[in-house]
This record gives C-alpha cells, structure tokens and sequence, in this order.
C-alpha cells in the first residue's frame, strides 16, 4: 500500500449538515472515500470542503459531477467550497466544471 | 537530451505513484504551471490506462520523459488493446471524457500509437528556463 496524501473529515453540526472536508491529493486512488462520504443518504444538507486539495484530476471532476448529479435527484443540498488557487484549481478551470457546480455562497456564511 | 523511464503494477494507486515518480524527474527550473500541468496530464494517462486498458501484472504500464531543450516528452504505454479516440475529444460530462480534453487543452502536441499496446504521448514546450 503506497502512502497516500490524503485526509477526509466528517462532521455532523446541530443543524443536521453533514459537513466533509478533504485535504491532500484527489485521484483514482482517493476519488473513492470522497464518494462515499457525501453519498450519506441521511444527509439532507451537505458541504464539502475541497479547499485542502493539492492536487486534482479528472477523476476528482468527475466525482464531484456525479455526487451533485445524485444529489440533485434526490432532492439534497449539496455545495462545494472549491480551492481558490494551486493545482487542484487548474484542472477545475481548464474543463469548465467550475461553472456547473453547486458553490458555496459567502451570503450563507460557511 | 535526458531520458528517463519507470514501470508500474497496475491499480488504483498508479497514478499517484507515476506524479511522485514524475516529480523526481522533473528538472529543477522548470516553473510551478508547467509542472502542475505535466503532473496532471500525467495523472490522466495513467489514469485512462488503468480504467480502460486491458492491463495485467504482466503487462504493467510504463512511464517515459524526455527532456530535449524546451520541450518535455511523455509517454505512457500499456499493454493493453486500450482505446482510439476518435478526433479531438470533447468533455462529455459525469460519465467522462475529460481526461483527454485535458491533454488536448494543455499540450503542445499528443497522440496515440497502437502497434504494439497503447502509446499514448504527450509534448509540453515549457517556458525558458530561468537563469
């Protein structure tokens, strides 16, 4: 087993969000763990925190397509906090995805 | 000119081992977006021979870099039947096709060679060395 470089959270706050953060490196290896976190089907509200990420590729793209894609069927909030620079944002404004993705606002202070 | 070379099992953890491989390869003045954008594109290549290709223990895949002035070369063979894309790909959305759009996107010149496995390789002309 290869010593990976990546770390995930899960936190429940009073309000019942489901809140996920991850740090580290967002691939093939780790795309996984992420999926399965925010697949929580009891989770009515969830926040994801990329903001640790160091590094993304396609594969972490696609799994956040996916999630939101899942979670829009059934009807759950789901948002992303995005890294706001390094390498993980590269393959982020290089596909577009950026756009298609439920953000984070600032107005909802968190 | 330098040449480098390393092969890897194939599973969910080789493209993170080929970024780390490719870091210890890469020449030390070589600027932060240029090396974020070899380590992603790696990442893809890697990444598309271990989901898509036919890949076994015996046919691991391989990972080669040229440096040859200001261009760096990558190539990336598998084993395996692999895929052809057909034409310039285009992201297609959750179900994938991103991999190569960003190869496309970020590359100076790529292409596919199917004679023996699939060789995918990549050319990045990379900015001036500093000093």
């Amino acid at each position: 087993m290869t010593d990976l470089d990546f770390e995930l959270t899960i936190g429940h706050d009073e309000g019942g969000t489901l809140r996920v953060v991850v740090r580290g490196e967002l691939d093939l290896a780790t795309a996984g763990r992420l999926e399965a976190a925010v697949a929580d089907p009891t989770a009515q509200r969830v926040r994801v925190d990329l903001r640790g990420l160091t590094f993304m590729d396609s594969t972490g793209v696609r799994t956040l397509l996916q999630a939101t894609e899942d979670a829009r069927r059934a009807g759950r909030d789901l948002r992303f906090h995005m890294p706001v620079d390094g390498e993980a944002r590269v393959v982020l404004t290089e596909t577009g995805i950026a756009a298609l993705l439920p953000l984070e606002g600032a107005e909802d202070g968190s | 000119m330098t040449d480098f070379s390393a092969r890897f099992s194939s599973n969910l953890e080789t493209p993170t081992l080929a970024r780390r491989q490719l870091d210890r390869w890469l020449p030390a003045w070589l600027g932060e977006g240029d090396r974020g954008a070899l380590r992603l594109l790696v990442s893809e290549l890697v990444t598309n021979c271990v989901r898509h290709a036919k890949v076994s223990a015996d046919a691991p895949v391989e990972l080669a870099m040229r440096v040859a002035g200001r261009t760096i070369r990558i190539e990336v063979h598998d084993g395996g039947t692999g895929f052809t894309p057909a034409g310039h790909p285009k992201p297609r959305g959750a179900d994938g096709g991103y991999g190569l759009y960003l190869v496309e996107r970020l590359a100076s010149r790529w292409g596919v060679d199917t004679r023996a496995g699939t060789r995918v390789w990549f050319e990045l002309d990379v900015a001036q060395a500093a000093g």
